[in-house]
Order: structure tokens, then sequence, then C-alpha cells
């Protein structure tokens, strides 16, 4: 490796390598780790990040026009005209699929595509909003998200093929599904080639590969499982926390095997609400039967759900909500959640994992399914909302000092914690934020108008 | 108050070259960060982001831009092993710093590329335009590829001293 101090000739060369990928893994580290901790080696490389995309640009527009585009004044308006003609284009198809979204999501199935995430459609293709027929899907690639208006959702993660046969029951004959059931009422069945699922009020998932069989996990509540080509079938409570399998080689109806949270990953935040985030955020599943404060990173931060539907009586005194979407505020209004509504909460926490003094920022966004109606950042008003929206069974007193810092702060030894900052797009499903962390840990309670 | 869809559009025009830059950094391939540059574009818009100036407007789009193209790669290639996020967003705090100061740096690179010889620009043509490695374009042009990483090296100096000067020339 070729780096010498503060040399520039050699530091060329090996970006020059690292971009041609010829360097060795302990190589790339340290090219990295310098890149981490010089600030003159950074100016160097976006020197010549710039000087690649100039380049690139110079040859296309030799290519498309034989010679060089300006960036005149006089030049930027049939530009940007012309630029803009695709963006209206897209509004007028987003109008038109706001229109068909509304007018078909109440159809008779009860059952719609609520959200897809970079689906590929095999065959017959479902767009958000439209409502699903009696018949065979096969998801390529991606996952989605269905609602039933009997109070259920379902998560799909591809590659799968499925059926619904109603509105309360889906078969599933390959890939991994996810459901959530909203209501003491609510009601589904997933079938699978050699297992019948029920919910009882519950969150669970199944995996079906037809090499090794059916995976099922609980989650939340209960659910019942019945083998179907067992001569010893019957039925099997199972409960949050386990997982067994449906063995196709194995005479047993079912096999208890280590809790298995893993499979179901990637429908988890999907069926909790989250229709996309960051890479750094990382999603708390239940049931694992670990504390809270083992979920510590010092590049990624939590986000657990908590209290769902929960009826809230009085307002609560937040610091975000619709009319104040920046936090900090300077002006320091009096924010509130409106009282009589349901809602649902979550806890999005940066807890790096040393100790030592040292400031570790993170920012990124994410996507509620719901409107979000109110961010508590505060730590005072974070810990009077605990009992109301926390989830019962954390004990939320381990936590000091939970909220975001509205102001810089001055931590010794010449450095300086720059203030969190959060904001709240107008449709009010994105929350924006960037957060800084000294030796303590950042957290906040986003709550949003409930799902059901 | 919050930035119009046409003072956005602006900002993405002003700003392409310089967010592409950044985007290729994360992508390390041209092309896939112009396509998540137009992708992040069309987002910001159609989901009507409230942006109340130009920067919360480019740190915004430089977070989510990343963040979809490691989604993009990850998608593609099972895994991403570009820049960690710790180093990019030391880059994008950079970049946010001192975003106004390279606003016009591209135009003026643009010019110096035009001034260089054909030899060497047929050399950075084949490594940044069409893609080639260094080993690559040792084998095509029958030279050692110690010896093909020292000349890239020796244009990226000139280019780099190349618009130092009109950069002075243009404070004169």
């Amino acid at each position: 490796m070729n780096i010498s101090g503060n040399n520039h000739d050699a530091f060329i060369l090996d970006y020059l390598r690292w971009k041609d990928a010829a360097m060795s893994q302990e190589e790339g580290s340290e090219f990295e780790a310098q890149l981490s901790s010089d600030p003159q080696k950074r100016q160097w490389f976006l020197d010549l990040q710039y000087q690649e995309t100039a380049i690139t640009e110079y040859f296309r527009n030799n290519a498309i026009g034989g010679k060089t585009v300006k960036f005149d004044a006089t030049e930027r308006k049939p530009r940007l005209a012309k630029w803009l003609w695709p963006i209206a284009a897209l509004f007028v198809v987003s109008l038109v699929g706001m229109w068909i979204k509304n007018d078909v999501k109440d159809l008779p199935t009860g059952i719609t595509l609520e959200h897809a995430d970079t689906a590929i459609w095999e065959g017959k293709k479902i767009r958000e909003g439209d409502p699903v027929e009696l018949r065979e899907y096969r998801l390529a690639a991606g996952s989605v998200r269905f609602r039933t208006d009997k109070g259920a959702t379902i998560s799909i993660g591809g590659p799968a093929h499925f059926r619904y046969e109603s509105p309360t029951q889906l078969i599933l004959e390959t890939g991994r599904a996810m459901a959530k059931m909203h209501q003491k009422y609510s009601e589904f069945t997933i079938l699978t080639k050699d297992l019948k699922v029920t919910d009882l009020g519950t969150v669970f998932g199944v995996s079906v590969d037809p090499s090794e069989g059916t995976l099922l996990s609980v989650f939340e509540g209960k659910v019942e499982a019945k083998p179907s080509k067992s001569e010893k079938s019957g039925v099997h409570l199972i409960t949050e926390g386990n997982s067994m399998i449906r063995d196709l080689d194995s005479d047993k109806a079912l096999l208890d095997i280590p809790y298995n949270t893993t499979e179901f990953e990637d429908l988890w935040p999907l069926t909790m609400g989250i229709d996309d985030a960051s890479n750094q955020v990382r999603f708390v599943l239940p049931g694992a039967n670990e504390n809270l404060s083992t979920f510590r990173s010092d590049d990624n931060l939590f986000l657990l759900p908590e209290k769902r539907g929960q009826f809230i009586t009085e307002k609560l005194s937040a610091d975000l909500n619709e009319e104040h979407p920046v936090f900090p505020n300077n002006k320091n209004p009096n924010i509130f959640i409106s009282a009589n509504q349901k809602v649902d909460s979550y806890m999005l926490y940066f807890n790096p994992v040393s100790d030592e003094a040292g400031i570790r920022k993170i920012s990124g966004e994410i996507e509620f399914a719901m409107p979000v109606i109110g961010v508590i950042a505060i730590n005072s008003k974070i810990k009077g909302s605990d009992n109301l929206l926390g989830d019962p069974t954390i004990n939320y007193a381990e936590f000091n000092n939970r909220g975001l810092e509205s102001q810089d702060l001055d931590v010794g030894e010449g450095k300086t914690l720059a203030r969190d900052e959060l904001i709240l797009s107008p449709d009010r499903t994105r929350l924006y934020f960037r957060m800084q962390v000294g030796v303590l840990h950042d957290y906040i309670r986003i709550v949003t108008e409930s799902s059901y | 108050m919050a930035l119009t869809t046409e003072s956005i559009a602006e900002v993405f025009l002003s700003h392409r070259l310089g967010l592409t830059a950044y985007l290729s950094m994360v992508t390390q391939n041209h092309h896939l960060a112009e396509d998540v540059f137009q992708e992040t574009c069309v987002k910001a818009l159609g989901k009507k982001e409230s942006f109340e100036s130009t920067q919360h407007l480019l740190n915004w789009f430089r977070v989510a831009a990343r963040n979809r193209a490691i989604d993009l790669i990850r998608s593609r290639d099972g895994k991403y092993q570009g820049l960690s996020a710790k180093v990019l967003e030391l880059f994008e705090q950079d970049l946010a710093d001192h975003q106004e100061e390279r606003k016009h740096l591209i135009r003026l690179l643009m010019d110096c590329v035009s001034e260089s010889t054909p030899r060497n620009r047929e050399l950075i043509r084949l490594k940044y335009f069409e893609g080639w490695s260094g080993e690559q374009i040792s084998q095509k042009l029958n030279r050692k590829i110690d010896s093909i990483y020292q000349a890239m090296s020796r244009l990226h100096k000139a280019l780099h001293l190349c618009v130092s000067e009109k950069q002075k020339k243009a404070v004169l």
C-alpha cells in the first residue's frame, strides 16, 4: 500500500487501486480508516470523485452533441422546462393512481394491497390500493402488505406463491408470510401443504420451503397449528416466543426448534406499519427474552413497536406535531397530541455500544404506514407517557435521560455535542432524523394514528 | 417557507453533477449513481417533502439517495462493500460545509479535460467513461499495470492543478 503521510501522489495511486477493488481487505480497511480520520484525504478523495464525474460528463456530452454543455444562466430555462416534463407526467400518473385507489378500496373480497416494496410479480400483478381476487399470485421478489376488512394485516415476502381462498384464509404454497390480528374478533388462517395455522389474537409467521417443510414462529399471543397429513395429527397450541417446524421427512407431527425470528426480520417492520426505513434502522422483534438494553450499536438505532390501538382520553404533551413539524423549535410552543383518538406507539433509540467519551452521529428517515400525530422527544415528557404508551413488558426505569438535545452542548475537551434534529414530512408519514450522542443515548417516542 | 416544486427542480439541476459525484462515491459506478439521482429527485418531488431551504433539501437528498443506492446494491449483489455509513456521513458533512465552493468545480474540470492531450483523454475515457479497470486498460494498451496507474495518477494531479489555476484566475 502506498499511503505515506500526506503524500498526494501516493494517495491518488491508492485511490486508483481502491477503485479497481485491487486492495486486500486489510488495505481497504486501512484506506477507509484514513479517510475517516484525515480531512485532507477526504478532500483529495472528493476532488478525485468530482474529476471522475467531470470526465464522464465531458465524454457523454461529446458523444451526444459534440460539445461540452455549459451551465450558463441563459441555457438554464429551456433545460429546466425540458427536465420538468417527466415530473409533470409523474404527477398526472399519481393523480390517476390516487383516483383509482379511492375508487376501488371497498370492493367485495375485503382484502386490498396496502403497500408494496420493490414488488415484482409474475403473471397477475397487483398495485397498491388494488383489491385482491380469489386467485393465484406469484411474487417473484420484494415484499407486500395486505389489509383485510376483518381486521388482519398480512405481509408476504418474495419469492412466494399464494392464493386467498377467502377474506380470512390464505394458502401459502411457497414463501414467507406474517399475519397480525388487530382486534379480538379478527380471524385468519394460513394453510400450507402440510400445516394449518389459525390465529388466536396474535402475530405469527409461516415460511414454506418445499424441500424443508413449514416453519412456524409465534411473535405475540398464540396460535393453533394442525398438521394436515400426519397420522398423529392433532391441534397444537403454540405460544409466543416459540417456533416449530413440520418436517416433511419426519413422522412426528411437529418438531420444536429454537425460536426463529431471522426468517421474518424483513416482514416484521412491514407488518407493524413501517413502510420504509434507512439502513441504519434495525427492528427489535418480540419474544427474544432479552433485556432491551442489550440492543446497542454504534452504527444503528433500533425501532420497537409499543402499544397498538391505544385510546387516549387526555391530550398528551409532545415536541413535534403536524402544526410544528420541526424539532427543536426555537419558539418553544406548547405542542400536544389531541385526546379522544386511537394511536400506535413506537420507540426509536440510539444507544451506542461504547461508553467511552466521544460523539457519534446518525441520520436517516423512517416512513410509517399511518400518519405521525406527534413525537415526544424531551425526557420528562417521555417518562410521562411511559404508562400510557409504553410496552408493559419493558422496564423503562433503566433508561435515564432518554430525550434528545434541543440545543448544542459543550461536552468538554473542545468538543460540542450538536443538537438533535427531527423533521416530519407534510403528509406526516415520514420522519427525518439526525442524532448525535455523547456518553448517554437518544430516545424518542413516535405516535401515529392507529392502523385499525 | 417551503421550497416550491420549481425551485426544488432548479436546485437539483444546478447541483446535479455534484450530487452525482457524491453518489458515484457510494456506488462506485457512475451509471448507477445517475439512476439513483433521478429516482431520488422523483421521490423528492412526488412525495412533496417540505424542504425549508436548499441546504435542507440537499442534506435530505444525500441521505435518502445514499440509502437507496446501498439498498439497490444489496438487492443486486447480496451485499454492499463500499465505504461505510460512518465515512459517507463524514463526506456528507464535508459536502454540506463546502457545497457553494464546489458548485462550479465540475464545469471547470470539464474545461481542463478538454485541454488535456488526446492520448491522456483516451486513457481517462477508457477508465471512467467505459468503466474499464486498470488491468483491462493495461492489456488493451499492452502496457504494465503499474505504468497505467502512474499515468492515471499524473493525469489526476494535472487536473487538480489545472482546476486550481482556473479557480485562482476566477478570483482575480
